[in-house]
């Protein structure tokens, strides 16, 4: 599983969105690879970083985590505004309930 | 493939689709220029719009504290094709604050001759009764309550019998105009690069496989909007150090309202009504509410709970005309700008003022709960409560513009502006700006028809030099 498909099934977990995934994952895509240059070498360098300091405490990538694990430790670094990790879950949110809605509102 | 035109324009946005426009109709060969690509005008306000009109995608944002999201148009029509399409003049002591700011004069007959133009051409007309959402006829209720002054603003607009409504953006209007009389229009084109030899100008872009191309051309108009503009003209190694300077925009605060009537629908669009009682320091007005808009600013306070009530909702603004401003910089090794902008004092204090009054209109307007644009968990049940908390941690705050404007100035010094006051480059006479970076300031109110009758003025200025 790729880091952006396990944040959008986490956040739409957490949210109730119960909409098509492929669909969100297509955006989420395209929000990021036309994220401007100097912010996206930042963006996907915090992300790395994220996804990989979990294995200090599960042994195991965010992306590699179960499902609840993952819902868990958003909803705790949007609680604590851990920077600069609540603002890559910002930006994941952000994106991701915006397209999800609207599949939602489509049907 | 014929690489030498008398005139190139570079962006289709309404500055520069009015200049090509005007060009063309007085028999020049006009080659007009696009980075994106051309779609169907529409006001859906959904993220198919994001990835085909916007510049990154929407994902643009200064610099500073707070962070500002920006939006621009990046397709045929540019900020026209997504914009709410309200439309205003400039008001007189505005332009006359810009006269003496920036040493300028402007002939009053020559301009109100372009508004007039544009207003015809556009459409510039009132939504149909019928139509006026409850969103937007609510404030106006609330503004009565309160003594407050209030108005319905018009907008580039056509309705059919069947009150169906199509903006009136540049693909709608001067566009085809432009073609009508000749001119050429060629998208996803990037241009990055402006050089000069002794006989022209010479444009380096990306055409549409990715590969380097070359245009030579007399004269160029340079429209690329307030951000994109200055970057090229820098990244291009012009030397004048007011270039990307002085950058204004309207940052807008936004808040969620609850209410306990149904105010909001399916592609409700865009609500009309706007409150001019701060003006021009402050603005409030309705913002776009559709279902996907909302779930996210009920989640920055974490109440997407509510989404459930969404036709009872509906997003309000308050937008500022700030003192503060900021810069546009190319960095070395980047290719996209890099954009900052800084509040002042007043700044702060009247963007507290702004949320204030926004804030009493709305509880004055029928609405049971507000949920500010703030990154935390809060919701305000009445003006007592907005009163007490403190807006002044700006870093807390959510803030967006579309309006962006005043980077590259016209001026009556060389030794203060970048542009003389017909809109070329003091340093070069035959490169001319024909977008929002031309403005003396924030013009206070939407920026559109203000950017285009000048755009449109300097164009004949420049017709009847050439």
């Amino acid at each position: 599983m790729c880091l952006n498909s396990s944040f959008v099934s986490a956040i739409q977990t957490l949210h109730e969105l119960d909409s098509e995934k492929k669909e969100v994952i297509l955006f989420l895509n395209n929000q990021i690879e036309n994220l401007p240059d100097y912010i996206q070498i930042v963006f996907l360098f915090a992300t790395y970083l994220f996804d990989k300091i979990f294995i200090f405490f599960y042994f195991k990538p965010f992306q590699k985590l179960s499902l609840s694990k993952r819902v868990k430790i958003i909803v705790f670094i949007k609680k604590k505004k851990i920077f600069p990790f609540s603002l890559i879950i910002k930006f994941y949110e952000t994106m991701i309930i915006l397209r999800s809605v609207e599949i939602l509102n489509e049907k | 493939m014929k690489n030498k035109y008398k005139i190139i324009v570079i962006g289709s946005g309404p500055g520069g689709s009015i200049s090509s426009f005007r060009l063309a109709q007085a028999g020049h060969e006009v080659l007009l220029l696009e980075e994106g690509g051309s779609y169907k005008v529409s006001d859906r306000y959904d993220t198919q719009e994001m990835t085909e009109k916007y510049k990154n995608s929407g994902t643009t944002m200064t610099l500073g504290r707070p962070l500002i999201n920006y939006a621009e148009g990046n397709c045929v029509g540019g900020g026209s094709e997504i914009n709410s399409g309200l439309y205003h003049r400039i008001p007189e002591e505005i332009l006359s604050k810009w006269e003496n700011k920036n040493n300028l004069s402007f002939d009053r007959e020559e301009l109100y001759k372009s508004f007039k133009d544009i207003e015809d051409n556009l459409n510039i007309s009132y939504m149909p009764d019928s139509l006026i959402p409850r969103a937007s006829s609510i404030i106006s209720e609330g503004c009565e309550k309160l003594g407050w002054a209030c108005s319905e603003i018009p907008r580039w607009y056509s309705y059919d019998d069947d009150g169906n409504g199509t903006k009136q953006s540049m693909t709608e209007t001067y566009i085809p105009k432009f073609i009508n009389f000749g001119g050429t229009l060629k998208t996803h084109t990037k241009v990055f690069k402006i050089e000069k030899n002794k006989k022209s100008n010479i444009i380096h872009f990306f055409d549409q496989d990715k590969k380097i191309q070359k245009y030579f051309c007399d004269y160029l108009f340079v429209a690329c909007g307030a951000i994109n503009t200055p970057f090229l003209l820098q990244k291009s190694g012009f030397k004048s150090r007011f270039i990307g300077k002085g950058l204004k925009l309207h940052p807008s605060f936004k808040f969620t309202a609850l209410f306990d009537e149904k105010v909001n629908f399916n592609k409700m669009g865009v609500p009309v009504h706007q409150v001019k009682e701060f003006s021009p320091e402050i603005s409030i007005g309705c913002s776009i509410s559709s279902k996907q808009y909302l779930a996210n600013a009920l989640n920055d306070t974490n109440n997407i709970e509510f989404l459930k009530e969404w036709e009872n909702l509906a997003t309000y603004y308050c937008m500022i005309s700030p003192e503060g401003s900021g810069n546009v910089r190319s960095l070395k090794y980047f290719k996209s700008p890099f954009v900052t902008f800084n509040f002042t004092k007043k700044d702060i204090t009247n963007l507290e003022r702004g949320i204030n009054n926004l804030g009493k209109l709305l509880f004055k307007s029928g609405a049971k709960t507000l949920f500010p644009s703030i990154q935390e968990p809060i919701s305000f049940k009445s003006h007592e409560d907005i009163k007490k908390y403190n807006f002044k941690k700006l870093n807390k705050l959510n803030l967006m513009t579309i309006h962006l404007f005043s980077s590259v100035q016209m001026g009556g010094a060389r030794s203060s502006f970048a542009l003389n006051p017909e809109g070329h480059l003091w340093e070069d006479d035959s490169i001319h700006i024909s977008d929002g970076s031309i403005l003396s300031d924030s013009p206070s109110v939407n920026p559109q028809g203000t950017i285009m009758a000048l755009a449109d003025m300097n164009a004949r200025k420049f017709l009847s030099r050439i």
